[in-house]
């Protein structure tokens, strides 16, 4: 379970102070299906690097589990992402040097799964998102549908409760997108909780709870129906 | 993350950044090479000086070598050498003085003696005295001078002087002390002289080389004899001449070098001779002092060449970890910690340096055992000893200091950042 309260966030910078998130309070209970929503600018990203333990947060409190993450050090933040949180990003995040079997595998390298286990793992994955005949291959050698895809099954193999997408529709057409929601919806339905960041009332609207932020505070949530 | 993985990694990268690692490679390796020799030219002196201290058995100090740079061939000069040596012998503090060198001779006894013939073929075969296997090896040294080098005799008595029945001591090595045992009179074809067999050398016995004996190897004694110089051969000018770069005085403990060097000095003005006559190690200091004379250049060249090794690790790693911040933040997003990154980035150091150290050694091992210089023994000896132990050194401190600015950009940069655009 996500508990936040009162969350601030400023970036600081020698010139600028920017408050990114001033004064979030929310809770999100474990298997939730979620979409966050706002104009540019908002702190969505924000909000889910905060949650997904990238970044540190300024002010308030923040409480994944048994985890008091608002008193972690970045360094502890690690460990507690390794086993918490998968991510999925807008443009994929493949590293391009790495075939798709290399890319998917990563998580579990992170997390000391010997080879054979990781081999049948990742393969399962592949399979499961149709994508099995492409292990061998980089990620500038397949479409931009198949990187998402291979995005997916890399978060799907750590096996963390927690998946994160940050705009994983925005890089797609339209066809495209809505075979990923259908994916994210049905991993949903395994029982993962599932944020996604949109712009898209469309991807929000497969959802079941909206929530709108506006200049780094939550103007809307409710749930869809 | 284990280490096998980190490798993966590692190998990746540096497969993706061939030129570039190649380019640092070479650098390294350079440097290395230069190290080595520069540790090898360093240390040729105290390891010669050593060997040869080990070989003499009064050391380099207390054996003295007198040296004559103008030879004539002529009756009068053998016998002036004569007259020194003798002169030499009588002096206080004086142990011993005499020449040695190793000759072929034939021994009447041993002309028909199938043992020992069959012996010499075996011992002899495929070098140029296979071809006369009735004939001898023999290191003829003067009495005064017969403890020159350590030789322990196993069998018989380790006493070098005239038989009581006038036959001269002769020592064999230790493949013939069956063939030729103790007690065996022998004769020499050339010029009469007898001579006994009393004792057996031990197995490994050696004695210094009597060309070059600084530069060259020692020549092994079990397949030769040795045995006292023959009279004969002291009044035959050849024989003396050919001996007069191995001709030493050995001193005793406490005795005045420098007053017996003087001493021989003048007798050999007197006598009309210019001779030198110092302790081995100042031969020996003579002996490297053109080897050593580039040293200062390369120091030089081995500095510059270990820090712009540095720098290029360095700064190869540094720019690398800078085009590799979106993959950076991309394995923090999925999982991996710091730390893992730093392992991975100081792993990659290591790789390349050790990379470098094992091509550099390889290639000073293999020119090394081609060498054909004086101090090829010496040198090897350095390389396996000494060079292994610095380059190690020298590599794991390129490492460490090649690791310092990578790791500091690396601690300072924040994962969420590096997926900045990827969003
Ligand atoms: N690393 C940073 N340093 C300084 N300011 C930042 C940083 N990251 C974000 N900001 C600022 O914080 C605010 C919120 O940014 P954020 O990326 O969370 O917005 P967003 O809602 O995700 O916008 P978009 O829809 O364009 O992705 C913005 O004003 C942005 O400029
Ligand atoms: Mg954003």
């Amino acid at each position: 379970m996500i508990k936040i309260k009162n969350l601030v966030k400023v970036y600081k910078g020698e010139t600028y102070e920017t408050r990114a998130l001033d004064g979030i309070d929310l809770t999100i209970e474990d298997g939730e299906f979620v979409a966050v929503m706002g104009p540019s600018g908002s702190g969505k990203s924000t909000l889910l690097n905060v949650i997904g333990c990238m970044d540190t947060l300024t002010e308030g409190e923040y409480y994944l589990d048994d985890y008091e993450i608002h008193k972690l050090k970045l360094k502890e933040l690690h460990k507690v992402r390794r086993e918490k949180i998968s991510f999925v990003f807008q443009h994929f995040a493949l590293m391009s040097n790495f075939s798709v079997y290399e890319n998917v595998e990563v998580p579990l390298l992170a997390k000391n799964v010997n080879k054979s286990r990781r081999k049948k793992i990742v393969y399962e994955k592949l399979k499961m998102l149709g994508i099995d005949n492409l292990a061998d291959k980089l990620p500038t050698q397949i479409s931009g549908g198949q990187q998402q895809r291979a995005a997916i099954a890399r978060a799907l193999t750590s096996d963390n409760d927690i998946i994160l997408a940050d705009e994983p529709t925005g890089a797609l057409d339209r066809k495209t997108g809505q075979d990923l929601m259908n994916m994210l919806t049905e991993i949903n339905a395994s029982g993962k909780t599932v944020i996604i960041v949109t712009h898209d009332d469309k991807v929000a609207s497969a959802t079941k709870r909206i929530i709108n932020i506006v200049d780094g505070r939550i103007t809307g949530d409710e749930e869809n129906a | 993350m284990r280490f096998a993985n980190v490798l993966k990694f590692v190998i990746k990268f540096l497969l993706n950044r061939k030129f570039m690692t190649l380019l640092v490679l070479i650098v390294s390796i350079v440097s290395f090479i230069l190290l080595g020799q520069m540790i090898t030219y360093a240390f040729t002196g105290q390891y010669h000086a050593k060997e040869i201290e080990d070989k003499l058995s009064y050391g380099i100090d207390k054996t003295c070598q007198i040296q004559f740079p103008y030879k004539e061939e002529t009756s009068e000069f053998r016998d002036k050498v004569n007259q020194l040596i003798a002169y030499g012998n009588t002096l206080e503090g004086v142990k011993g003085c005499g020449y040695y060198d190793f000759f072929g001779a034939s021994f009447t006894e041993l002309a028909n003696n199938k043992n020992y013939i069959e012996k010499n073929e075996l011992l002899y075969k495929n070098t140029p005295y296979g071809r006369h296997p009735e004939s001898s090896q023999v290191l003829f040294v003067m009495e005064g001078i017969s403890d020159l080098c350590r030789v322990n005799v196993i069998e018989g008595s380790d006493e070098f002087k005239r038989c009581d029945d006038g036959a001269l001591p002769l020592l064999v090595g230790y493949e013939y002390k069956d063939i030729v045992p103790i007690g065996t009179e022998l004769t020499n074809e050339d010029t009469g002289t007898r001579y006994k067999v009393t004792g057996v050398m031990a197995k490994g016995s050696k004695w210094l080389g009597d060309v070059d004996y600084l530069g060259t190897d020692t020549e092994k004694l079990d397949n030769k004899f040795v045995a006292m110089y023959d009279p004969e051969y002291i009044d035959a000018t050849m024989s003396v001449l050919s001996s007069l770069d191995t001709c030493f005085c050995i001193v005793e403990d406490g005795a005045d070098i420098k007053g017996i060097s003087d001493k021989i000095s003048a007798k050999a003005n007197e006598l009309k001779l210019g001779v030198f006559c110092k302790p081995v190690r100042a031969v020996l200091a003579e002996y490297e002092a053109p080897y050593k004379a580039d040293m200062g250049l390369k120091v030089l060249l081995a500095v510059m060449f270990t820090f712009f090794s540095i720098l290029s690790v360095s700064s190869s790693e540094t720019v690398s970890i800078l085009f590799r911040r979106p993959e950076y933040g991309i394995m923090y997003a999925n999982g991996m910690s710091t730390a893992d990154i730093i392992k991975m980035v100081v792993a990659e150091n290591i790789l390349v340096v050790a990379a470098a150290f094992i091509v550099a050694y390889g290639w000073e091992s293999y020119s090394l055992l081609k060498d054909t210089s004086p101090f090829r023994t010496i040198r090897l000896s350095i390389h396996r000893e000494l060079v292994s132990v610095y380059l190690l050194a020298v590599a794991a401190v390129i490492v460490a200091i090649s690791c310092i600015v990578p790791i500091a950009i690396i601690k300072r940069l924040k994962p969420v950042e590096l997926i900045k655009g990827r969003e």
